[in-house]
């Protein structure tokens, strides 16, 4: 049987390896109740080689999980007068259930970067929970057309940015 | 956790009989979904818990007849949102309860605890902050972070600006339903769901009138055929939340018109809130739009938010206008 040893390798000096991803979210917005759902979230993200797909997919549908909750949900609340969180708790604190997440679409790039590294590979562990939620903020503004700055994008802020703006 | 002497009680006298001592001491004990966590969290802490799962005479079947629908006060919500009649002749219950928690609290979580259930408020639950409901000396969300928090009767008059948070107490008090209550002599009385409720006083930091009483059921009475039912939730995400806001409307049509009204909301109030100026105006009206319009603007019309809860206003507006479009259909 043959053997062999591999390795990555150094990252090259005279380059900076980056992931680089783009992600569309399509949302439906209730301007009365500011009820805001996430129908579709294409995410495409240049990891350089794939090389477990089915791996790459699930950090994608994780990533993006993840990136849902801090777009819409996740909020850690403090009481101001003693600093005691409120939020302590996954009762409280509000992560996405199976019903919060939409059907993820992974757009597969797989382009082997030659130049960042001996495997052409690069890491996609964080990445897809980035541009998650500038994308539902974006794709919100689509629809409704306010701006909602800070996240998560809580039906509080959502219905406030609504009201300043005169929509309803 | 603070040790507790567990009691199973055969029958409800019994299990009043063994509720000895002030309030606090002796609790009774059904599903538990809500009382065990609040022990956990040491904002009770009982020295006897009477479960009364196996009373003889508090029934947790549901029974219906021509006279209306009888729920046993041990029914859980999972039998409330799956039962046939239910479903066909009070939709909005059934709605209400499959809106509520899990699958797995519904499957534990009874009726008469849901009735019973204490605020979500996180100050309440924490007992770092020993609130004025828990027994202290102050409420200490109305100045602090009330986003969940009270837009009816929250201001400084009262003690507590927590929400009561039943999703099916508001369907309740919509369908006219009755809570009956046994107290330790055997002796029963049936007073309407609405009148189980009053918000906490000094005398009494609780959001229910009981004496040494239990649940023993709630009855709801026979509708007419042109009553329409809609109950609207609204969560911070889709499943697995108490109420930011909720609506139970029920309209009773004569010929399109609207000849008796009931809006009650839940989450925004100490207890299930009714919109009495809002029914008002759709008395003798249709569910055409300017009506229903007009009624969403009167049920908040009286709202006083606090300082991070103002969004409960325009949501509340909009759960009321999407419940009463979708009757109108």
């Amino acid at each position: 049987m043959p053997t062999g040893e591999g390795l990555r390798g150094d990252n090259p000096a005279d380059k900076s390896v980056r992931t680089f991803g783009v992600q569309i979210a399509e949302v439906a917005v209730d301007p009365g109740t500011g009820r805001v759902t996430v129908e579709r979230l294409v995410a495409a993200h240049d990891c350089g080689r794939i090389i477990n797909p089915r791996l790459v997919d699930s950090q994608i549908a994780g990533g993006v999980t993840q990136g849902l909750g801090f777009a819409l949900l996740e909020e850690r609340l403090v009481d101001d007068a003693s600093g005691v969180p409120l939020t302590a708790n996954l009762e409280e604190y509000h992560v996405p259930t199976i019903a919060d997440v939409t059907r993820v679409r992974h757009a597969v790039v797989d382009e082997p970067d030659f130049a960042a590294n001996a495997i052409a590979a690069k890491g996609i562990g964080e990445p897809p929970m980035i541009p998650v939620a500038p994308a539902v903020a974006n794709a919100i503004f689509d629809a409704v057309g306010v701006r909602v700055t800070e996240t998560p994008i809580t039906r509080a802020r959502l219905l406030a940015a609504l009201a300043r703006a005169g929509v309803s | 956790m603070r040790p507790f002497e567990y009691r199973r009680a055969a029958h409800s006298r019994e299990a009043i009989a063994l509720c000895t001592g002030p309030e606090e001491e002796a609790k009774l004990l059904a599903g538990g979904t809500d009382l065990i966590p609040l022990m956990k969290d040491g904002v009770l802490h009982p020295r006897r818990l009477v479960d009364i799962k196996r009373a003889a005479d508090v029934p947790g079947d549901i029974r219906a007849s021509d006279h209306g629908i009888t729920i046993g006060a041990l029914a859980t919500l999972a039998d409330v949102a799956d039962h046939a009649a239910i479903s066909s002749h009070a939709a909005m219950l059934a709605e209400a309860a499959q809106a509520a928690a899990t699958p797995q609290l519904r499957a534990m979580a009874t009726v008469g605890g849901n009735l019973l259930q204490r605020p979500r408020c996180w100050y309440y639950r924490n007992s770092h902050f020993h609130c004025w409901l828990a027994g202290g000396e102050r409420c200490q969300a109305r100045e602090g972070r009330n986003d969940r928090h009270a837009i009816f009767e929250s201001d400084d008059e009262n003690p507590c600006c927590a929400v009561h948070p039943s999703d099916l107490a508001p369907c309740l008090v919509a369908l006219d339903a009755q809570v009956l209550l046994r107290d330790e002599d055997g002796a029963e009385r049936a007073l309407p769901v609405e009148h189980l409720f009053a918000p906490p006083s000094p005398e009494r930091r609780t959001e229910t009138r009981l004496g040494r009483e239990i649940v023993v059921e709630v009855r709801l009475p026979a509708l007419s055929p042109g009553t329409r039912g809609c109950f609207r939730k609204a969560m911070s995400r889709s499943a697995w939340g108490f109420a930011l806001s909720s609506v139970a409307a029920r309209v009773d049509l004569e010929d399109g018109r609207i000849a008796e009204a009931r809006l009650v909301l839940g989450g925004v109030a100490s207890v299930p809130w009714r919109a009495r100026q809002a029914e008002q105006a759709l008395r003798e009206r249709s569910l055409a739009g300017d009506v229903v319009r007009r009624a969403a603007d009167l049920a908040v019309a009286d709202a006083r938010p606090l300082g991070h809860n103002a969004y409960k206003v325009p949501l509340t507006r909009g759960l009321v206008i999407e419940a009463l479009d979708a009757m109108s259909r």
